[in-house]
C-alpha cells in the first residue's frame, strides 16, 4: 500500500491522467447535453475539439493573446460550429448525424487553415507545438503547489518533484473550472430556457404545443455542447503542449464511455447528480485506461490498444441491458 | 372566435393513395362555445383540430383565431393562442421531467423564455394550488417525474397545462379515449369544470356519441372530410344517441348518392371516395 500510494503521489503518470481527465470533463458535459438531454447524436465533436485547441494555440503562440482570453475565444468558435450543425439539420433537413459529420469534415480543413495563421506564408498546418514556457492557466496554482508539495517525501527515495507538483496545480485549476461549468450548467438547465431545452429532447410534440421552437432549442443546445467541447480542446492542447487537427478522432466514444461510466458510478436521479456523474466519469475513464495499461502491460497490451479498450468499454456498457435480459432467469408465462 | 374558411386538405396529394381529408370546410365557432366533434375513422375530425393547431397548413383556405389570420403561423407560434390535449397521455407531457417542471413550461406558453428560474417558491405555490383543484393528490407530487404518473393523472396534468394560461382555443383530440373508464370519466368531468370555469372556446373530438352530447354546447358530425351535421341549442338538448345515429345514417345515405353521382361524372376511382381508416 505505501508503495502504491507513493507511486500515486510521486509519479507523473497518475496525477497526469487525472489532470487530463479533468481537462476532458467539459467534453463529457458537452456529450451529455447532446446525447442525453437533446437526444441528438452529434459528431461535430470530431472537429470542434481540435477547433478549440487550434484557436487557443494560435492565439496564444502567434497572436500573443492573454492565455485566459484564449478560452472564451475557443468556446465561441466551438459554439458557432455546433450551431452550424443544428441549422444544417433543421433548415436544410439534413439528417442530424450526417449534418454533424459534414461539419466535422469541413472543420478539418478549417482547423488546418487556423493552425497556419499568424505566419507569413499561411501554409495549412496539421500540428502546432505550444512552447512549454508559454503562459498557461494552470500557472496560477503552480507556485502554491510547489511550495506545498515539493520535497515532501513519502519514502527515502520517493519525493514529489516540481514536475509532479505542476500536475497537481493543473488538477486544481481544472477542478475549479469543471466545478464552475457544472454549477453554471445546473443553473442554466433550470432556467425557463433550460427547461425548454430539456423538454425538447424528451417530447418534441409537447414542446411545440407549449410554444417552444425545437429548432432554436437544438441550436442553443448544440452551441452550448460544442462550446464546452472546444473549451476542453483549448485546455487539453495547452496542457499537452500542442494542438493537432486529429485530436478529435474517436473522441465521441471517449465522451460516451465517460458518460456511461459516470451513470454507473452515480446513477442520475436528478440533474445535479447527472452533471457530477459526467464530470466524474471523465476522470474515471482516464484512471481506468491508465490502470488497464499499467496492469495489463504484462499480458501485452500497449498504449496503441487504447482505442480498442475504449470501444470494448462502450460496447459492453451499451449492450448491458441486452446482456442482462439474456442472462436473467426466465419466468414462466 | 375561430373561423375556418374554405379549408381544403389533401394527404399524399398527387399519389395513387391520395386522400382528400377536408373538403371545403367553413366553420365559425363563437367565443365560449364548447363544440364536440364526432364521425367515423378518417372523417377528418383530427385533421380539423390539427389545421387549427397548425400541425399542418391547409392546401387552401384560411384559419382565423380571434380575428388574426394564423394560416401560415407555425405550430409553436400558434401555441400562444391554443391549448391542446392529445389522445395519447404520453404526448402532452415530458416524462423525464418533474410535475412542477412541466407546469413551468406550460406557464410560459407563447411567451419568451429567458434566464429566470423555472420553478421558484412562488410558482411552486401556484402550481400546488392549481394541482389541488384537480383533486388527484398531485399537489403532493410536485417533484415526481411525470413518467411515474398513471395515464389518467398525466392526461389531467396535460389538461391543466393546456389551460394554466388561458388559451383562446382549447383543442381536445379524443383525450379520454386511451384511458380506463374511471380515469376517462374523471378527465371528462375535469374538462367540463375547467371549460365552464374559464369560459373557454373549446373543440373536442370524440368517438363517444354519449360524451359528444353530454359535454359541450354544440355538436358537429363529420363524414368523408365534410361537416354533415351541426346542431346546437334546444334541438341538441333533446337529442339522444339513437337520434344521432339515425340522422347520421340518413345524411350518409344522401352523401353516398352524391358521391356516386360524382363518380359517374368525374370517372374518379372509388378509392378517392373513401379515406383509409387509420
Amino acid at each position: 500500500m505505501p508503495s502504491f500510494l507513493s507511486d500515486l503521489l510521486t509519479s507523473t503518470q497518475w496525477p497526469g491522467s487525472i489532470a487530463i481527465g479533468l481537462a476532458y470533463a467539459a467534453v463529457v458535459l458537452g456529450v451529455f447535453i447532446t446525447f442525453r438531454i437533446l437526444a441528438f447524436p452529434d459528431l461535430t465533436i470530431d472537429g470542434s475539439f481540435p477547433l478549440g485547441a487550434a484557436v487557443a494555440a494560435v492565439l496564444l503562440m502567434r497572436f500573443g493573446w492573454n492565455h485566459w482570453s484564449t478560452l472564451p475565444a475557443a468556446t465561441f468558435a466551438g459554439a458557432v460550429a455546433g450551431a452550424t450543425t443544428a441549422l444544417l439539420a433543421a433548415r436544410l433537413r439534413i439528417n442530424g448525424l450526417l449534418a454533424s459529420i459534414l461539419v466535422a469534415l469541413a472543420l478539418n480543413s478549417i482547423n488546418l487553415r487556423i493552425l497556419g495563421q499568424g505566419v507569413a506564408e499561411r501554409v495549412p498546418t496539421a500540428n502546432l507545438p505550444i512552447a512549454f514556457n508559454a503562459p498557461d492557466v494552470t500557472d496560477i496554482a503552480k507556485g502554491p503547489m510547489r511550495s506545498l508539495l515539493v520535497d515532501v517525501c513519502l519514502a527515502a527515495d520517493e519525493c514529489i518533484t516540481p514536475a509532479v507538483a505542476d500536475r497537481y496545480a493543473a488538477i486544481l485549476v481544472f477542478l475549479v473550472i469543471t466545478a464552475l461549468l457544472v454549477i453554471l450548467l445546473h443553473w442554466f438547465l433550470n432556467t425557463e430556457l433550460g427547461l425548454a431545452l430539456r423538454a425538447t429532447g424528451d417530447n418534441e410534440q409537447m414542446v411545440r404545443a407549449q410554444g417552444i421552437n425545437p429548432t432554436a432549442m437544438r441550436v442553443i443546445g448544440l452551441a452550448l455542447s460544442n462550446g464546452l467541447i472546444a473549451l476542453s480542446g483549448a485546455l487539453y492542447a495547452r496542457y499537452q503542449g500542442f494542438a493537432d487537427v486529429t485530436l478529435g478522432r474517436g473522441l465521441i466514444i471517449v465522451g460516451l464511455a465517460s458518460v456511461i461510466i459516470g451513470e454507473v458510478v452515480l446513477p442520475p436521479s436528478v440533474l445535479r447528480r447527472a452533471l457530477l456523474g459526467a464530470a466524474l466519469g471523465a476522470v474515471l475513464y482516464r484512471v481506468l485506461i491508465t490502470l488497464a495499461l499499467n496492469t495489463t502491460g504484462n499480458i501485452g497490451l500497449q498504449e496503441s490498444d487504447l482505442q480498442l479498450i475504449t470501444a470494448v468499454i462502450v460496447i459492453v456498457a451499451l449492450a448491458a441491458p441486452q446482456l442482462r435480459r439474456y442472462f436473467a432467469p426466465r419466468r414462466a408465462t | 372566435m375561430i373561423e375556418l374558411q374554405g379549408i381544403q386538405k389533401y394527404f399524399n396529394r398527387g399519389e395513387p393513395h391520395e386522400v382528400h381529408a377536408l373538403r371545403n370546410i367553413n366553420l365559425q365557432i363563437a367565443h365560449g362555445e364548447f363544440v364536440t366533434v364526432i364521425g367515423s375513422n378518417g372523417a377528418g375530425k383530427s385533421t380539423i383540430l390539427n389545421i387549427i393547431a397548425g400541425v399542418y397548413a391547409p392546401d387552401d383556405g384560411k384559419v382565423e383565431i380571434d380575428g388574426r389570420d394564423v394560416t401560415r403561423l407555425p405550430e409553436y407560434r400558434r401555441a400562444a393562442f391554443v391549448g391542446r390535449v392529445f389522445q395519447n397521455p404520453l404526448d402532452g407531457t415530458a416524462g423525464s421531467m418533474t410535475v412542477e417542471q412541466n407546469l413551468a413550461l406550460a406557464l410560459r406558453r407563447g411567451e419568451r423564455r429567458g434566464l429566470q428560474r423555472g420553478v421558484g417558491r412562488q410558482r411552486r405555490n401556484q402550481f400546488r394550488e392549481a394541482l389541488a383543484s384537480l383533486g388527484l393528490g398531485l399537489e403532493d407530487r410536485l417533484d415526481a417525474r411525470v413518467r411515474l404518473l398513471s395515464g389518467g393523472q398525466r392526461q389531467a396534468l396535460t389538461l391543466l397545462m393546456a389551460t394554466l394560461r388561458r388559451p383562446d382555443v382549447l383543442l381536445l383530440d379524443e383525450h379520454t379515449a386511451a384511458l380506463d373508464p374511471g380515469a376517462a370519466a374523471k378527465v371528462a368531468e375535469l374538462t367540463a369544470t375547467i371549460v365552464e370555469r374559464d369560459r373557454l372556446t373549446t373543440l373536442m373530438v370524440t368517438h363517444n356519441m354519449q360524451q359528444a352530447l353530454a359535454l359541450g354546447t354544440r355538436t358537429l358530425m363529420m363524414h368523408q372530410g365534410q361537416i354533415i351535421l351541426d346542431i346546437s341549442g334546444p334541438e341538441r338538448r333533446n337529442l339522444t344517441v339513437q337520434d344521432l345515429i339515425a340522422r347520421f345514417a340518413a345524411v350518409r345515405k344522401d352523401k353516398e348518392v352524391i358521391a356516386d353521382d360524382e363518380l359517374l361524372l368525374t370517372g374518379a376511382t372509388s378509392e378517392n371516395q373513401h379515406p383509409p381508416t387509420t
